[in-house]
């Protein structure tokens, strides 16, 4: 296996990656963090709070701990003022990883064009600090690994998801973290899911988790279902969960992660964002949730063609055939001999836990390259 | 409950994939016991149709058009019986099915909303 580095943290945690989280705590300094993003690419992550203009305390507990996240180096918040979600203090909340974060604030500065000019100056110091940090092996018991579906058709259910539930169940053989989410997409999979948790405090949990789903869904009159997975061939969100739910493989259930930073021991877990924690939303929202308990990077898998990102290295797995051109633009493990017949899922098994390996080693997901993220 | 959309015949070309790789086999079903299979490539109306379920391999003749991604029966389906997949029910037949017919939103009806009502004494 090619020795994984990781980047220490002063709190210890090792990250995969060595980025400066640039934060926009809400929409009116999105302009100015963007043209920050867009000009300073080399170690810069985005991400924020769209409605940020009130302040609400979920939110931005997920955003502390999305920017506690062991992958991030520090922090620059960009605020416009006036907004209830206080970008200083919200730079203090993330400076108590003991990671240096700092806030510029436009009404302050003086116009978008004053702060960033102060923002970038910013920025390169703490580009520089990041550089500087302390590089240590990361072994597999040390990675935390999150799974999602998204764009799901046919395929998604009868080949990638298995595929990631395989490479799932390697990992927490060796002593790694996995966790999926999404309970909306597990209709009819409480039973399955209840038999495999460790003790009867995490079965009924998990049974709580989906059952306020399903009580959420029939609410308000509408089933995690959509235009794409009925094109696709999927006919009920019993046919879709039962495929979403075979991404969990086959360990034990170790809990349910209702609130943030991460999971105390290795394991697989299903994660339950804290209610109004949403920040933004698609599967892009789902990247940001597992961020913000620990994890290092993301399987998800397709089978429309989801072409979205996220703040984490997401590694994109598709095994619907009929469109070569979206997997050459946006997917990294082609899995399409899986519904071809040409390969079987544990002949797959391998290349995709090496592809995994390879991208907590470094190797940049095309996501990372294209920089495709909504967060 | 929000309508679901009607489904549309596939635009996609008709080939084994665009890659132009051939398929071993054209449908799959996991389960011994489902009683629908998976199309892996366009399927059309009158073709028969080479199908694995398990380590063995079924013919089937679709009666009519089914895409990629979309089921066909395996056997004849009365109404309101289970439509078997992984195993598992994935919805009940809301009309009787041939052996053959396209399986989808027009003839399989979620379950959810009719047990959940009933777990848990609701009335709509």
């Amino acid at each position: 296996m090619t020795e994984i580095l990781g980047y220490r943290r002063p709190g210890g945690q090792l990250g995969i990656r060595n980025h400066v989280a640039i934060i926009y705590s809400t929409n009116c300094s999105l302009w100015v963090a963007r043209v920050l993003y867009d000009r300073y690419p080399v170690g810069t992550q985005l991400f924020g709070y769209p409605q940020g203009c009130r302040f609400r305390e979920a939110p931005v507990q997920k955003l502390a701990a999305m920017a506690a996240n062991p992958s991030f180096a520090g922090a620059l918040v960009i605020g416009l003022g006036c907004e209830g979600t206080n970008a200083r203090e919200l730079a203090l909340r993330l400076g108590e990883s003991g990671k240096p974060c700092e806030a510029v604030v436009i009404q302050e500065e003086g116009g978008d064009l004053k702060t960033l000019e102060k923002a970038s100056r910013i920025l390169l110091r703490l580009l520089q600090h990041a550089a500087r940090t302390p590089r240590d092996v990361l072994a597999e018991r040390d990675l935390v690994v999150g799974g999602i579906c998204g764009g799901s058709d046919a395929t998604s259910g009868l080949i990638s998801n298995p595929l990631v539930g395989r490479v799932a169940d390697r990992l927490v053989a060796r002593g790694g973290t996995y966790m999926h989410a999404e309970p909306h997409e597990l209709m009819g999979c409480a039973d399955v899911l209840a038999a495999r948790a460790v003790s009867q405090d995490v079965a009924q949990d998990v049974r709580a988790a989906i059952e306020q789903a399903e009580r959420e869904s029939f609410e308000s009159g509408s089933f995690h279902i959509g235009f794409g997975n009925i094109e696709g061939g999927l006919t009920t969100i019993e046919e879709k969960s039962y495929g979403c739910l075979a991404k969990s493989g086959s360990q034990p259930l170790r809990g349910v992660l209702r609130d943030y930073g991460r999971p105390p021991t290795g394991g697989y877990y299903l994660q339950i964002p804290v209610p109004g924690s949403e920040t933004f939303y698609g599967d892009s929202e789902n990247v940001s949730q597992f961020a913000a308990c620990g994890a290092h990077l993301v399987l998800f898998t397709t089978g429309c063609g989801a072409t979205t990102g996220g703040i984490l290295p997401v590694v994109k797995i598709m095994a619907n055939p009929h469109r070569p051109d979206l997997i050459a633009d946006n997917v990294d493990y082609d899995a399409t001999d899986g519904t071809r017949g040409q390969r079987s899922l544990d002949e797959m098994v391998d290349g995709l836990y090496t592809e995994m390996l390879a991208v907590a080693a470094g190797k940049p997901t095309k996501s990372e390259v294209l920089r495709h993220c909504e967060a | 409950m929000s309508d679901l959309p009607a489904p549309r015949p596939s635009q996609k070309p008709e080939s084994p994939d665009n890659a132009g790789k051939p398929l071993r086999h054209k449908a799959i079903a996991l389960h011994d016991d489902d009683n629908v299979v998976t199309l892996l490539s366009d399927g059309h109306s009158g073709e028969e149709v080479t199908a694995s379920q398990g380590s063995s391999e079924i013919r089937i003749l679709l009666l009519e058009d089914v895409p990629f991604g979309h089921k066909a029966a395996l056997i004849d389906i009365p109404a309101g019986h289970a439509i078997l997949k992984y195993g598992l029910p994935i919805g009940q037949a809301s009309h009787a099915i041939s052996k053959g017919r396209w399986v989808h939103v027009h003839n399989c009806s979620t379950h959810r909303l009719g047990r959940f009502q009933k777990e848990h004494g609701i009335r709509a």
